[in-house]
Formats: structure tokens, sequence, C-alpha cells
């Protein structure tokens, strides 16, 4: 069997490449296909972007008509508690004060004529002058009573007073008390006996009346 | 194939290839991961904002009744307000009140001292949002128990928000008379509360002047594109009515419109005759010739026109006045000029001369051989369509037949009387001054502005006897005074007259 030297004229740079397909091919492919998948990735998220960034453009037009009229609400929410809270204190003030009117009144109803009165002083505490909340408007009276009694039973007429002050309504609901301090024997001008008295009188609670 | 076997310029090819390649492949991916992270972005940000609007448009649902108590509220506080002290001078404020309440209850006011002193300071001071603040005066008064019974009771009734916080009445002068001190505080500097008031009236007006320009800016404003009627192109475009408006016919417009246009560029003799004061329009008579004819003929054939014409009562041939002509409308003055001037005054040319002496032979011819004529007959307005063509025909001839007949009347009466020759020279004088008076009147009517004729006039026949007694002698006089030179005392009569003198010899 003869062996025949087979003879390869072509140069090693003419040769081509005998498979399906050329690498030439296969190396395009492989530079061209990544970019192509990255470019296409690329407009996908391009577009979802567009609409995104779209979407959120008429969002903030929207909000910046919303803004304003929200912290205007808040605005009008906030003066509205306020508001209320201030209303409260004017309440508050109301109550707070008695009236002296009614009170004068009371008194003027219930005096004996055998009892006159040197002194009528009905003063409170409070010394603050700012007040923050309702309680704080609340205010306690002092009562002070300073007479004189004349007569055979100028004592009673005193106590009596005493008794009879506490039934009035005014009275009665402004202090929760009101006692008999002092009661002193004097003599008057003309001889006759006198008492000379000091009731007290105290708020029914500290807060208000 | 080996890297061995490839060429140089091949292996540089692909070192280039592979290194523009990772280049592009980094690129790429940082562009990815920006892209990437700022979509991300994006969506969190819509997500928080969609989130806020859906927060908003749940609260703001809430605001009208929010907003309504919020109102309510500060109506009910102001009222508050307006019994308080204001926040300048109120020491001043509240003395005021005090005397001018001690005054009526006639109790004796001696001192009102504030107490505390530090109000306005402590106020001022204080950051609370909402506060309430006393102003407290003590009062040092002499008076009755009875009188201060009424003066707290006034105050009282008359400031809700006074309150007393101490009496103290004791022993006076006499047993009448006590030491009175009162101690009374009045509600103080609410603090920022009107300051938020404010903040939100601002706010609201602000929000409601933007609502208003977004309005505005909303809404077309074809309306005063259409009223404008600047050109006629701009009103035929818009559909509105306007421009019919301008074209519908007014009856006393249409009347003016004879008399405006027309009068003043005819120098017709005949004007000359009929003085026409301004001031009384009624007595004033229509000459016989009356010019308003030929030019309501010439407007007529424009459409426009017709309209304006339709209207108007027609004229009658008695002595009717014409109330509709007084009145001068700017509407008419402003469309004459406009596109049928040219066929309005054309009809005006007729009245030259010329034609006037081609007729004058027959005329004159007419005047010799017929004994009586009778003089023009009253000139009347008739309907203007019927008088379109034969008053711009006739009108010469008319007015030379009057004219001639004036004159020839004149010659025959004197030639009945005796003195023939003298009083001829008389009233070939009458002649002159008569030509000079027509000379004079046409001279004026040339200078007359055109609303000078407007001026309302009454048609009145001009009364001239009815015949003349006509002559071959009054006509031989005729003859004579015309060829006679005379003074010119105008351009176009002499060279009128001239030409009738030349015509008949």
């Amino acid at each position: 069997m003869m062996n025949y030297p087979s003879v390869n004229l072509l140069k090693k740079s003419e040769q081509r490449h005998q498979g399906v397909v050329s690498r030439k091919f296969t190396f395009v492919s492989a530079v061209v296909a990544p970019i192509l998948l990255i470019a296409i990735l690329s407009g996908v998220k391009l577009f979802q972007y567009n609409g995104v960034k779209s979407e959120l453009t008429a969002n903030r037009i929207l909000w910046k008509d919303l803004e304003p009229r929200l912290t205007l609400f808040k605005d009008e929410n906030r003066g509205l508690v306020m508001n209320r809270k201030a209303l409260d204190l004017f309440g508050g003030w109301k109550n707070s004060q008695a009236s002296f009117v009614t009170l004068l009144e009371d008194i003027q109803g219930i005096v004996p004529e055998q009892v006159q009165f040197t002194r009528l002083s009905v003063q409170t505490k409070k010394t603050g002058s700012v007040y923050a909340t309702v309680d704080d408007l609340a205010l306690s009276f002092d009562l002070v009573i300073e007479g004189l009694a004349h007569g055979a039973r100028a004592e009673n007429y005193v106590i009596d007073l005493r008794k009879d002050l506490l039934t009035c309504q005014q009275i009665g609901s402004t202090f929760e008390s009101i006692k008999l301090a002092s009661m002193r024997k004097r003599e008057g001008a003309a001889g006759q006996s006198l008492r000379e008295f000091r009731l007290e009188g105290k708020s029914v609670v500290e807060e208000g009346l | 194939m080996s890297l061995a076997d490839l060429s140089k310029q091949q292996k540089q090819f692909i070192i280039l290839g592979i290194t523009g390649s990772v280049f592009v492949l980094i690129l790429a991916v940082i562009g990815i991961k920006i892209s990437l992270s700022s979509i991300a972005e994006a969506k969190e940000e819509l997500a928080g904002i969609s989130e806020k609007i859906d927060k908003a448009d749940s609260v703001l649902s809430k605001r009208n009744r929010a907003g309504q108590d919020f109102e309510r509220t500060v109506s009910i506080l102001k009222d508050h307000l307006r019994n308080i002290p204001p926040e300048i001078n109120y020491y001043s404020w509240a003395t005021e009140i005090i005397y001018s309440n001690g005054r009526n209850s006639e109790m004796e006011i001696e001192s009102v001292d504030e107490i505390g002193g530090g109000a306005r300071k402590h106020a001022e001071d204080s950051g609370a949002a909402v506060q309430f603040e006393s102003y407290s005066l003590r009062i040092a008064a002499r008076g009755s128990y009875e009188q201060v019974k009424t003066f707290l009771k006034s105050i009282e009734e008359e400031y809700p928000l006074v309150r007393f916080t101490g009496i103290d009445i004791k022993v006076g002068k006499n047993s009448d008379t006590h030491a009175v001190q009162l101690f009374l505080q009045w509600p103080f500097n609410l603090g920022q509360i009107t300051k938020v008031w404010d903040d939100v009236e601002a706010k609201q007006m602000k929000i409601a002047k933007r609502d208003a320009l977004k309005a505005k800016s909303r809404t077309p404003v074809p309306v005063v594109t259409a009223i404008v009627p600047d050109s006629e192109s701009k009103s035929v475009v818009v559909p509105t009515p306007k421009p019919e408006q301008i074209i519908e016919p007014d009856p006393e417009v249409m009347k003016q419109a004879p008399v405006v246009a027309v009068v003043i560029p005819d120098p017709e003799p005949e004007q000359a005759d009929t003085p026409m004061p301004k001031s009384d329009p009624i007595v004033q008579p229509i000459p016989e010739i009356v010019e308003p004819v030929p030019v309501i003929a010439a407007v007529i054939p424009e459409p426009e026109f017709e309209q304006v014409v339709t209207p108007t009562p027609k004229p009658e041939p008695t002595i009717e006045p014409i109330p509709e002509v007084v009145k001068p409308a700017p509407v008419i003055v402003a469309v004459i000029p406009d596109s049928e001037p040219e066929s309005a005054v054309a009809p005006m040319p007729k009245s030259e001369p010329v034609p006037v002496n081609e007729n004058l032979d027959s005329l004159l011819e007419s005047l010799a051989s017929e004994e009586v004529v009778e003089s023009a007959p009253e000139v009347v307005i008739s309907d203007p369509v019927a008088e379109e063509s034969s008053s711009v025909t006739n009108k010469p001839n008319n007015e030379l037949g009057s004219l001639l007949a004036s004159l020839d009347s004149r010659g025959d009466e004197e030639a009945i009387t005796e003195g023939a020759q003298s009083e001829s020279e008389a009233s070939s004088e009458d002649l002159e001054s008569y030509l000079k008076q027509l000379g004079e009147q046409q001279a004026m009517a040339k200078n007359k502005p055109e609303h000078v004729e407007e001026q309302p006039v009454e048609k009145k026949v001009v009364e001239r006897p009815a015949q003349y007694v006509s002559s071959a002698k009054s006509t031989a006089l005729l003859v004579d005074m015309l060829t006679k030179e005379k003074p010119k005392t105008s351009e176009n009569l002499s060279s009128f007259l001239n030409g009738i003198g030349g015509g008949y010899q």
C-alpha cells in the first residue's frame, strides 16, 4: 500500500475555518451581542425612567397646588385649637367672677337695723396676671365684715347675721364658711353698750367660685 | 488559527477590540447602574409624593368643616375682643370708662391706678400661643352703698368681661359717704392668636388669588375681540350681530342722508331764493328745486342704501314738513364717501349750464310763441325713485323756465301799465339785483359746509303767480335786457348771460 503524501499549498493566513460559522462571525457576535443587549436594556430602562419622570412631574405639579392648601388647613386647625382654647379661657374668666352687685344686695338684705358696718371687704389673694389655663383663672375670695351692733341683744344680732349670711345664695356659693373672728364690748357716745365685731369668710374652694 | 499565526496588524486589532469592548462594557455597566439608581430615586420620590397627595386629599376633604369652625370661632372671639382694652392706650381707655360710669352713678372717683404695672411686659415676654392676661386696676372712690352698687352694676352690664376681684368699703367722713376701693380686671392680650388669624387670612387670600388666576387663564376671551368693531373684516369674521346693527336701517338716520350729501356741492340758483335760518327750521321754506331728490336717486342703487331709503316716508307734493331730515347721524355720513360717492355725485354735473344753452333756443321760442305760459309748477318732492330719471333731465329746463317766466312776467306787467320804457329800465335793474343776489347766494352755497345743509327744513311751496302774460314785446324786452352790457356781478352769471345773449342773437 502506498502512502500518498498530502501537500498543503495554502499559507496559514490563507487558510479558512471549516466550521459552520466562521471565526470572524463568532468574534463579531461575541462583541456585538452584549452591546446590543446592553443597548436594549438601556432603552427599556430609559423608557421606564421617562414614564416615572413624567408621572413624577405631574405629581409634583399636583403637590404644588395641594401643599399650600394643606398648609392652610394645618394653620386653620392650629388656629381652631387656639380659638377653642381662647374661648375656654373666656368662659373660665366669666365663670370665675362673682357678681359683686348681687353679693352687696344679699348682704344689704339681711343686715338688721341694730347692726352697722364699719368695713366690708371682699378680696382675692390672686396675684398672678397671666393665665394659660382655665384653672389659673379661678379666684378665691376672703370676706371681712367689721361693724357695730347695738341694743340689748347686740351679740345675738351679730351671731344671727353670720348665720344669715351663709343662707344667702351668692354668699353661700362664694364662701365656704363665715366665722366670727372677734366681738368686743364698746361703749357708745351716748353711753349705750355696743358690740364691735369682725366676721371672716373663706372661699368654698381655692380654685374658683 | 492560533494567535501566533496572526499577523501583527491582526494582533493589534484584536487587542484594540478587546480593550474597546471592555471599556464599552464598563461604561455600559456604570450607565446602567446610574440609570437604575435614578429610576429608583424617581420611583421613591414618586411614591412619597403620591402618599402625601393621598393624605392631603383625605385631609382636605375635611377642610370645609374645619374652615367653618375656624371662621365661627374667630367671629365669636372678635366679638369678645371688642370688650377688652385695645393694644395701645389701654389705661386711657379704662379710665374713660370708669370715670364716665362713676359720673353716671354719682360716685366720686378719686383715682384709678394700674396694679402690677407690668402687664404689657409680661405679655411681651411670654411666648405662649394662647394666654390670658389680666389688666388690673384699683379704683379709689367715694360714695354711698347704693352708688357703689349702681356703679358696679353699670360696669358689669356694659362690659361683661370686666371681673371685679375685690371691694373694700370703709366708713367715710359721714354715714352716707364711704371710702370705697374697687379692684377690677380686664382680660388682656390674647397672645399670638391674632397673628395666627392674620396668617390664615393671608394664606387664604393667596390661594384665592392663585385660583382666580388659574380660572382666568383657562377661560377663553373671544367676546372681547367680537365686540370691537375695528374694521369691517373683523366684524365680518366674528359672528356677532354688531355689524348688522350698524347696517341696520335707522329711519332717522336714513332721512338725513339726502340732505347731508347732496345740498352742499349743488350750486343751485334757486337755493339762494330761500334764506334758511338755522334757528327756526319750521318757518323756513324749501326752495322750489330741492337738491335731495337727485341724491336720493343716486344713492338708491346701492344695496345698503336701499335698506336705508325704504323706510323713509315718501314726501307728498304738498307743503308737508320733513321732520326726519333734521337729525344728523354720523353713520350715514361715514357711509357716503365709502364706495358710492361717485355714483351719488355723478348726477350732479347734469345741472351744469351746458345743456341749458342747448335748450335755450327752443325755450325762447316757446316763450315767444305762447301767449300764456305757465310758470314753473310748484316744485314738489316726489318719489325719489320716480324722479331719478326725470329730475336729472328736466331740472335745468325747469329752473331756466321759472327764471325766464319770472323775467317775462315782470316785463308783461310793465307792458300793461303805462310808461313802459321807464318801467322796463326798472325791471332790468331788478334783474341785475336779482342776478347779483343769485351770485352771492351761489357763492354762499359753495362755501357752506356739509352739515349746514342738514338743518331741518320744512317744505313750503313757493308762492308765485300762477300765470304770466306773455307777449312779443316782453320777449323783445327780455332779449334786449339780456344782450345789454351790464356790470359783471359774477363770472358764472356773466358767462351765462353772455351765452344766452349770444345764442339768442
